[in-house]
């Protein structure tokens, strides 16, 4: 069913942005918690419901179901396809006012059963300029590391595990690798454009022997964390330093002792994935909002 | 809120899904296991990998061995950086990398002096040499710097040193102290002195914490 369509299809999960309201009304003076659930097992059409409520119908892989806003406790997700061989019911614990995605993947092993997993979004306020992503391995696939720019940012990403970080916001490249190697690459590289003040939620899915790797992402606001570009220091008042002389240096690149860890920074696009480029801007992704970075310009 | 939701497409389309595949491979999944019309089974959070949690940095330690306690600072409503007024502490932006980020500035800023205290820790950043180490430490991790360079910037400039600030580049340590000329009537030291320090390893685990 669904294994026949293609991810275009999928992508029309943008016209799901459903704020279901499943039942259970939150209780008084109790924020409610937010659910995404993210349906990331190839070929498998599944029906989706939380409390006994239907969500969704025959999700196909790439389905991105809500926000659910949900009553603080433990509420069920099922997870079952038309044809009765697959059943999943899980127990989800919402604490009020938390963002979690529940995630129903393949494990690692190739022909393993789905597992379900929960990844709470990192939502703390972020920094000007930058943006969050957390990536999550939800592939077929042995465990892999994540170089953002060409450098390795994660190391050894097990099924099921993810990795965060925050970024500048704007362009940058992400590939996956398997872990400890420089190529060949899973998954990428991929070029994505980060908008300050968000949190992508990226999950890799697929089976890279047979060239079916593909990510699920969407993206969420951040608050700010308040913090704003200084436009002056003063670090001195009373002219005690005035008669100490001071020379400038600057070590060359190439004798500098020091690099960022382990880093064999190579990483241009690979030219075999200028396919997924072209794929991404066809498909006017969301990930690839472009926003410049607004220039730090007080002067003091 | 809505939710911005993006399918993303690598090489093949999802009819190339497959299964079948002799290829075996590690499983540590930590999810709850399928089972068929089985019992719910409580959803797993997922476990954190592949880099430890970023920190505030909280301690400093100089090429000379002078220990400096860092403490994060904002910038004040005149739009300068708030650096604490005790010369024997560092400020840390707290719009900058902290410790264990992959990418940016973390910038830690003191006074070289004041009438009271005399000259500061800072001041012995004005004769630092290329390769000195500095080592920053947070509650958990710690991370060994070398200084790549020593730059005077005139004050009133910032604007045009973004590096100064950016999460946009590699790795670095910046410390950001005054330096001369001191010119009273003109508000004092004319430059600041940026050094910009690179990572020398990986960010590790504090022995002592």
């Amino acid at each position: 069913m669904a294994g026949s369509s293609r991810y275009l299809a999928a992508a029309g999960a943008v016209a799901m942005l459903v704020a279901a309201g499943v039942p259970a009304p939150a209780e008084a003076g109790a924020s409610p918690g937010r659910l995404v659930i993210v349906q990331a097992v190839p070929k498998d059409s599944l029906d989706v419901s939380v409390d006994g409520q239907t969500v969704r119908e025959g999700a196909p892989v790439g389905s991105i179901l809500g926000p659910l806003s949900v009553s603080p406790g433990r509420h069920q997700v099922r997870f079952s396809d038309s044809s009765g061989t697959l059943r999943l019911t899980s127990t989800v614990d919402v604490a009020s006012g938390s963002s979690s995605d529940i995630v129903v993947h393949l494990p690692a092993s190739v022909g393993g059963e789905p597992v379900v997993n929960a990844y709470q979004t990192p939502s703390a306020p972020i920094a000007p300029g930058k943006a969050r992503v957390l990536i999550a391995h939800t592939a077929t696939v042995a465990p892999a590391d994540v170089r953002v720019d060409g450098q390795v940012v994660f190391q050894d990403i097990a099924n099921g595990e993810f990795a965060t970080a925050d970024l500048a916001a704007g362009p940058h490249t992400v590939a996956l690798l398997p872990a400890g190697l420089e190529a060949p690459p899973i998954l990428g590289p991929l070029h994505v454009d980060l908008q300050a003040r968000t949190v992508t939620m990226v999950y890799a899915v697929g089976n890279p022997r047979d060239h079916s790797m593909n990510v699920i992402a969407h993206t969420d606001k951040l608050a700010s964390n308040g913090a704003v570009v200084p436009g002056s220091i003063d670090t001195g008042r009373a002219g005690l330093a005035a008669g100490l002389v001071v020379h400038p240096f600057r070590v060359p690149k190439s004798h500098a002792t020091t690099t960022t860890p382990a880093v064999p920074s190579d990483a241009g696009p690979g030219p075999w994935l200028e396919v997924t480029a072209g794929a991404l801007l066809a498909a006017g992704l969301v990930l690839a909002l472009r926003r410049r970075r607004s220039a730090p310009s007080r002067s003091g | 809120m809505a939710v911005l939701v993006a399918v993303l497409c690598a090489t093949g389309g999802w009819s190339a899904w497959s299964r079948t595949d002799s290829h075996h491979t590690q499983d540590r999944s930590a999810g709850g296991t399928a089972s068929e019309a089985g019992p719910a089974t409580p959803v797993v959070p997922a476990r954190r990998a592949g880099a430890p949690r970023s920190e505030v940095p909280k301690r400093s330690i100089l090429p000379n061995g002078t220990v400096v306690p860092i403490r994060p600072v904002d910038t004040a409503g005149d739009g300068s950086l708030a650096v604490p007024e005790d010369i024997r502490v560092a400020g840390w932006w707290r719009g900058g990398a902290r410790l264990g980020d992959p990418f940016g500035s973390t910038l830690l800023a003191a006074h070289v002096d004041s009438f009271t205290q005399g000259l500061g820790p800072y001041a012995s950043l004005l004769s630092v040499r290329p390769g000195q180490h500095i080592t920053v430490s947070s509650t958990h991790l710690t991370q060994d710097f070398a200084v790549v360079s020593l730059a005077l910037v005139p004050r009133g400039t910032l604007a045009r040193h973004p590096r100064i600030f950016s999460a946009r580049g590699p790795r670095r340590l910046t410390l950001v102290t005054c330096a001369g000329p001191y010119l009273p009537a003109h508000g004092g030291y004319q430059n600041l002195v940026v050094i910009t320090a690179r990572p020398v390893d990986a960010v590790g685990g504090r022995s002592t914490p």
